[in-house]
């Protein structure tokens, strides 16, 4: 690898706490929950009654701003990719269309699209079985939403031709590690020359039929009565399962230089990255954390920063029995020869679980602790699981010193992924 | 597209070595099987059987017979999971083997594996219980059904198969690789990515021993639906090739450190010399356009530090003319053009799989192989001729934009 800086120098976000990066920063520091009881009309008799849901001024919003896409997709995901991607692109200072963007590359992680049951019922003959002849023979009928016409690297080539964007293209598809490992792999083309700039981070929507029924299947969605507002509540002992989320988070990485020399606001510098699997089981991740625990220690060697030296840890967070303690087992191994434990957090309590898309967001909000010296607290945290005991920064905010901090995402299947963020000083050479 | 900055590797690094070779697609489901189906000249296009495919029109190329694989996991949630694992577990299962790399050899945190996954769909017949038991007494579905009684329908576990992760985990645990890993998707262009990021993480010292490569798509309704909206299946203007058709196929390469793969003696297939990626879609947005195409090979050519004269053997990535165009313009050098062969005129559009299966079919074939006239690019018809590997280049070139093209050192090559 190259001595190369990333810095980052754009934040892009549409989330259930709206479509401004201050907004929604400003309201994961108060603590504001986004879950909600769920507006999806036909979803009455749900188990799931609550998810982090992009309001529905917002989305028109977006939907507006790219009305093509909106009348020619209409899927939820692709659509909050896109606003995040202007929004990220933005903030960094780019316009739309700009200069030669050979070098510009798209990284995201994408979810799962969405199973239209419609694509199957439209096409039964009179004795209740799927006729695949006349399927074939109608797919200008097959809804314009579904899958079957979104592939899971759509929102990437779109963003890509959207923004006249021309260098590498990925999408990355490792269940809720998605985004991170996105991010990671954006980092590091940058790091090593083969991009000046990349877009990188994760979108995700399954707030609709089959996706709500999805995580009921698996046994791991929040189903309970609740307040939705109190639903999602991580590292608590009343904690019921993950509630999701929707929405987007992008980040522009920037090679130190490139942004130096147009003026650009670089809010950190991301300074280490890695990736492992739990190879252990397909439906739970290892019980002592081996995988995650591994995946830190890994991205803090790559960093070149000692545990001593992270203040802050965003976590996974998923608001299951199992993620919560084998992430909390893991953390603590990691940082067992420290004089304390960093702070950790868990935007999931407020933004809900994004899925593919959940690292994106909470790099955001990573790099905006970095930069502010703010934490955003882990809501509706009561009564802390016993086994659960590190300092979760529970339902207040936090001012203090952010030298480094660590996001986690950890995938379904047992994909892990931990980028580190350090605050940014301007190196040898930085005019 | 690198055009001006630094090499995608650092110069002074590690090579990396290709010492295993995996693949499973409609010409057999082994590589011995697939080199002489094809070097006879057989194509893996036929009837679709498994069910009524009358109305698309169109030939396909499934894997047939694949032998059944050992794992931990029930045979119903296999099931689910489809031909994703089956495919996969036998190309990485064949990789292995082949780079003699029994368990145990390598620590499971220094076993990075990347892989490119098609998309996956639902068997029809999985929902269909629950569909049947939502339908509204009008038309379409009633959703309170549905909640209430048709998802009680749906195998609990069936969320796993749609997870196209979750094959390439299953792959993990039974394989022990706990490494550096992602999944990318679903286009050929990620058969490649996924190559990059294995070579990278070898030659950045983050393994020691890598597996990457790609599984396309089953042949169902839903992905043949897909193929057509996608405009995969159109055939190209002129009728100068035969109409594509999709390929079910996984293919998987073992990278090694070049260093440490002499020193234990491993056979070395190829190097690894270059890669570039781009994207850009044409302006009827139905592909990659001939410019991203022909940056992404250029990149991979500088990225070697070559010159399109060096290379003996292109690996089309698709039928479409764009990227034959592409190949055309930048091989264009007079002496003597390499030979282009379009593999997918054998095994269809394999999708993520097409990368590695193009690379282990090419580094596979005997020395001195005479390639089958019908599985050359349409312009070079007649320059068949005998052939010994040197330089590879090979594209994955996605219908959104996305391309990516990589360049191999065969072992008998300068």
């Amino acid at each position: 690898m190259t001595d190369r800086k990333v810095v980052i120098t754009g934040l892009g976000l549409a989330t259930a706490l709206g479509l401004e990066l201050e907004q929604n920063w400003q309201k994961a520091l108060a603590g504001v929950s986004g879950v909600s009881k769920i507006r999806l009309q036909c979803a009455g008799k749900s188990r799931v009654q609550a998810a982090a849901q992009v309001c529905e001024n917002d989305y028109r919003s977006i939907c507006r701003d790219f009305p093509s896409e909106a009348q020619s997709g209409g899927e939820r995901r692709t659509l909050f990719a896109l606003w995040a991607a202007k929004k990220a692109l933005s903030d960094a200072g780019f316009t739309p269309c700009g200069e030669d963007r050979s070098r510009f590359g798209v990284a995201l992680g994408a979810g799962l699209g969405v199973n239209r049951l419609e694509d199957i019922a439209r096409w039964l003959t009179s004795g209740k079985k799927f006729d695949p002849a006349r399927f074939a023979s109608e797919l200008d009928l097959v809804e314009r939403d579904s899958i079957i016409r979104n592939n899971s690297s759509a929102p990437a080539t779109l963003i890509a031709s959207k923004f006249v964007l021309k260098g590498a293209n990925f999408t990355i598809t490792s269940a809720c590690a998605s985004a991170t490992l996105a991010l990671g792999a954006a980092y590091r083309a940058v790091k090593r020359g083969q991009a000046d700039v990349f877009l990188a981070g994760g979108a995700d929507s399954m707030i609709n039929p089959v996706g709500l029924v999805f995580f009921v299947l698996l046994g791991s969605a929040a189903v309970s009565r609740m307040d939705p507002e109190r639903l999602c509540r991580p590292f608590d002992r009343k904690r019921s399962g993950l509630v999701m989320g929707e929405g987007a988070g992008m980040a522009v990485l920037e090679e130190e230089h490139h942004a130096l020399a147009r003026g650009a606001r670089i809010y950190a510098e991301v300074a280490g990255f890695a990736s492992t699997m739990d190879a252990w089981r397909l439906t739970a991740p290892h019980p002592e954390g081996r995988g995650a625990k591994e995946c830190m220690s890994l991205a803090l060697a790559d960093s070149k920063i000692a545990p001593e030296g992270i203040d802050y840890i965003n976590a996974h967070g998923t608001s299951t029995k199992l993620n919560d303690l084998a992430e909390t087992i893991a953390i603590k191994k990691v940082f067992e020869n420290c004089t304390s434990y960093p702070a950790v957090s868990s935007s999931k309590s407020l933004i809900g679980h994004l899925l593919a898309g959940s690292g994106g967001p909470e790099f955001a909000f990573t790099a905006l602790s970095v930069a502010q010296n703010r934490i955003h607290p882990t809501i509706n945290l009561s009564s802390p699981d016993p086994k659960c005991d590190l300092d979760y920064v529970p339902d207040v905010s936090r001012q203090r010193v952010v030298r480094a901090a660590l996001s986690n995402s950890f995938g379904f299947g047992g994909q892990n992924a931990t980028i580190v963020v350090k605050k940014y000083f301007a190196g040898p050479g930085a005019r | 597209m690198k055009t001006a900055g630094l090499p995608l590797f650092p110069v002074a690094s590690d090579q990396v070595a290709i010492t295993g070779l995996g693949a499973v697609c409609s010409l057999g489901n082994s590589l011995p099987e697939i080199v002489s189906s094809f070097l006879a000249g057989k194509s893996g296009a036929a009837e679709i059987t498994g069910f009524d495919a009358s109305g698309f029109g169109c030939l396909a190329a499934p894997v047939k017979n694949l032998a059944p694989f050992k794992t931990d996991i029930s045979s119903q949630l296999a099931l689910t999971m489809g031909k994703h694992l089956a495919l996969l577990m036998s190309s990485v299962g064949e990789a292995l083997r082949s780079a003699s790399i029994g368990q145990g050899m390598f620590a499971p945190g220094d076993c990075a594996f990347f892989a490119g996954m098609g998309m996956v769909d639902y068997h029809v017949e999985d929902l269909l219980p629950a569909v049947v038991k939502s339908l509204h007494p009008d038309a379409g579905i009633d959703y309170d059904s549905f909640f209430l009684r048709g998802s009680q329908e749906i195998y609990p576990l069936w969320p796993l198969g749609m997870l196209n992760n979750v094959a390439f985990c299953q792959a993990s645990i039974h394989f022990g690789l706990a490494g550096e890993n992602a999944v990318f998707c679903p286009h050929a262009d990620s058969g490649v990515r996924a190559v990059y990021e294995a070579a990278c993480a070898l030659r950045e010292g983050r393994a020691k021993m890598a597996l990457a490569g790609g599984i396309g798509e089953e042949i169902t309704p839903l992905g043949l639906a897909r193929a057509k909206l996608k405009n995969l299946l159109v055939p190209p203007p002129g009728n100068v090739a035969p109409p594509p058709f999709l390929g079910e196929a996984g293919a998987m390469l073992v990278l090694e450190p070049l260093s440490t793969a002499v020193e234990r003696g491993a056979h070395i297939y190829a190097r690894i010399s270059g890669f570039g990626f781009s994207c850009e879609r044409s302006e009827d947005g139905r592909f990659a356009s001939t410019q991203a195409i022909s940056s992404a090979m250029r990149a991979a050519l500088s990225d070697a530090g070559i010159s399109p004269e060096d290379i003996d053997l292109v690996m089309l990535a698709t039928s479409h003319e764009n990227e034959l165009e592409a190949v055309l313009n930048l091989f264009d050098t007079g002496a003597l053009p390499p030979v282009i062969v379009a593999a997918s005129a054998a095994v269809g559009e394999t999708l993520a799989a097409g990368p590695a299966l193009s690379c282990a079919l090419a580094l596979s074939m005997p020395d001195r192989a005479r390639l089958p006239e019908i599985f050359l690019a349409p312009s070079r018809k007649g320059a068949s001729r005998d052939f010994t590997i040197g330089r590879l280049l090979l594209n994955g070139i996605s219908c959104e934009g996305g391309c990516g093209a990589m360049i191999f050192e065969g072992a008998n090559g300068p």
